[in-house]
């Protein structure tokens, strides 16, 4: 008698399609920042993020399944196969304005303390991948500033934020819902 | 002492003869350097059907092979055939005095373009098929899916028995193709042990292959993937889930071979004294079947720690296997679970040979990997190994970049995934 479902094809990961909504749980999320700042490959990406290549492939794999990321080449290496992703939506990017540190790229890393935040940025950049033909824009910059040039430019943001607020119209059916995430806040302080 | 006689034939055939003074009985194989790492999709799964078609005797050629297989059968002459991720293999056992017809079959085997009616061929691809659907539906399968996570879908992460959906359009031209490019004779092994004279069968070894034509040698070769990675298939209908935690060895040939596998017996022998018989089954009840399996190859090698268990014990076991492994990362092995493992391994490898075509598989694999099989040197590198380098081995072993995993059954993935870091503490 069968011990399980005979498994017929060789698909590395099967797993439930009730889980396709929950791409960016775990370190999908990171794994994907890391792609953005230029790890491109399943082993720089372990590095930067500190933890086992076997785990950044599962990731990998659906955020490749979902169409977030695509294979940008595949090379031969000690006759092995490397391969490098990219992003698929070329609007979404962070830019790290600091990778040219000596330590350039082994402090980025994605803080959300505010578990919210991040599920909603999760499920916004998961929309992208499913709308990405609608108005979108991710980006991430980090740069070096003195706290008054930040004052001035956080006054700036909130004017936007009224501005983006005016635009709302609600009795219009053919309106989809837009959201409008901002995290401005130092970054990394310990470490620089 | 322990006599091996190695020796090439003009084609290229390697042939290797080990006497067993005393010994009654003969076993002789031919051993191709063909199996599923050298497929590639379209052709996974073809080099164990071929194997099928080989061994039998219906397969007729410009000689009468059936009539021969009759009569060494009607002799008591056993014979088999196998395929593993490397290589293919036919082999015959008897008593010693059937061996001239048992090496003119394997001759004939090879030699002649043998061929088979359709109703035939459909009724060997619908028993290997079977043979696939079973396998495919046991929990068995779990250490063909470790090397699949552990290597990808490409050259030794094939699953052996390979794609079922190829067996549906394969035609018998295509495994001629194969048959032709890989079938040569500088591509294969003959080995012959038990009651031989060396001279009398070298020189019949030699009436019968010296006449099969070398050719060049056509082999498909891919590139394995980088990084080790995941097989998980999220099987619900199961009362059970089965898992391999697994690593990237080095490979037969490296010094690591023995230390690997003694430290296979230290974590996960099938006697109660190993460390996963003692802390899964023996202190928490949480799995009948657990421990440890290693395979080597000509390239690399897989190693893995295994679990059949109740879904929700997954999680528990995972928790107590990555436990112990840091512990032997951080401390390492015991000179007591040294000294025991040397003698287990020992013991199992005497056993493991206690019979001709047990010694035969074995010095034909050592064959394989270029290395002349002796079971006292064998028995001294088990024996010489120390507790320094079987640590050191630990620790290059049990590491981030070399771990997968293959998991069958239903538990939360994305808990074991996080469950699972050897990062030195």
């Amino acid at each position: 008698m069968a011990e399980l479902n005979c498994i017929k094809d060789d698909t590395l990961i099967s797993e439930d399609c009730e889980l396709n909504s929950e791409i960016i749980k775990g370190k999908a999320l990171e794994c994907l920042v890391a792609i953005y700042s230029g790890f491109k490959t399943v082993n720089s990406i372990a590095d930067n993020l500190g933890i086992p290549v076997f785990a950044v492939k599962l990731y990998i794999n659906r955020l490749l399944d979902n169409g977030i990321i695509e294979t940008e080449k595949t090379e031969t290496c000690d006759n092995r196969k490397v391969q490098y992703y990219c992003v698929s939506v070329k609007n979404i990017e962070i830019i790290n304005r600091i990778s040219n540190d000596k330590n350039s790229g082994e402090n980025i890393k994605l803080i959300s303390s505010a578990q919210h935040f991040s599920v909603i940025t999760r499920d916004m950049i998961l929309g992208v991948g499913m709308n990405g033909d609608l108005p979108h824009k991710i980006k991430a910059n980090f740069i070096r500033s003195t706290p008054q040039k930040m004052e001035d430019f956080k006054k700036e943001i909130e004017a936007l934020f009224e501005k983006y607020e005016e635009l709302e119209q609600e009795e219009e059916v053919t309106c989809n819902i837009y959201g409008l995430v901002n995290i401005f806040a130092p970054y990394n302080l310990d470490e620089s | 002492m322990y006599e091996i006689l190695s020796a090439y034939l003009e084609n290229g055939l390697q042939v290797i003869l080990h006497k067993i003074p005393h010994a009654r009985t003969v076993s002789c194989g031919l051993w191709i350097k063909q199996g599923s790492s050298y497929e590639n999709d379209q052709t996974s799964g073809f080099s164990h059907l071929i194997e099928h078609l080989i061994i039998n005797n219906e397969m007729v050629g410009s000689t009468d092979i059936k009539g021969l297989f009759d009569e060494v059968s009607n002799n008591g002459v056993i014979y088999n055939a196998g395929t593993t991720k490397e290589a293919t293999s036919y082999y015959f056992s008897g008593m010693k005095n059937q061996l001239p017809k048992c090496v003119e079959i394997l001759s004939k085997m090879v030699k002649e373009d043998r061929t088979i009616s359709n109703e035939g061929f459909e009724l060997e691809k619908s028993v290997v098929r079977q043979e696939a659907v079973s396998f495919y539906s046991s929990f068995n399968q779990i250490r063909e899916r470790s090397s699949q996570a552990l290597w990808g879908n490409t050259s030794i992460g094939r699953p052996i028995l390979g794609k079922v959906e190829n067996l549906d359009t394969v035609k018998l031209k295509d495994l001629k193709e194969i048959i032709h490019d890989t079938y040569v004779p500088s591509n294969s092994i003959l080995v012959v042990v038990g009651g031989i004279d060396y001279e009398n069968t070298l020189s019949l070894v030699d009436q019968n292959f010296n006449d099969w034509h070398d050719k060049d040698l056509t082999r498909v070769f891919e590139n394995v993937d980088h990084d080790a990675g995941i097989f998980f298939n999220n099987n619900k209908k199961t009362q059970s889930s089965v898992f391999s935690i697994c690593f990237r060895t080095p490979s037969f040939n490296d010094i690591n071979r023995v230390n690997m596998s003694i430290i296979s017996k230290m974590i996960g022998d099938s006697g109660l004294t190993s460390r996963m018989m003692q802390k899964i089954r023996s202190e928490n009840g949480l799995a009948y079947q657990t421990g440890s399996f290693v395979n080597f190859y000509n390239e690399c090698g897989t190693f893995g720690l295994t679990s059949l268990c109740k879904h929700k014990n997954v999680e528990k076991i995972i928790q107590i296997i990555n436990e112990e492994m840091m512990g032997i990362i951080d401390d390492g092995f015991t000179e007591q679970e040294l000294h025991r493992s040397k003698n287990i391994l020992e013991t199992q490898t005497l056993l493991n040979l206690n019979d001709v075509e047990a010694q035969m598989k074995f010095i034909a694999k050592n064959a394989l990997y270029g290395h002349m099989f002796s079971l006292e040197n064998e028995l001294r590198m088990i024996q010489k190994t120390s507790l320094n380098s079987i640590n050191l081995a630990a620790v290059n072993v049990f590491d981030d970049k070399n771990v997968g995993f293959a998991g069958i059954g239903d538990f939360d993935l994305d808990q074991v995934v996080s469950s699972i870091c050897f990062e030195r503490r």
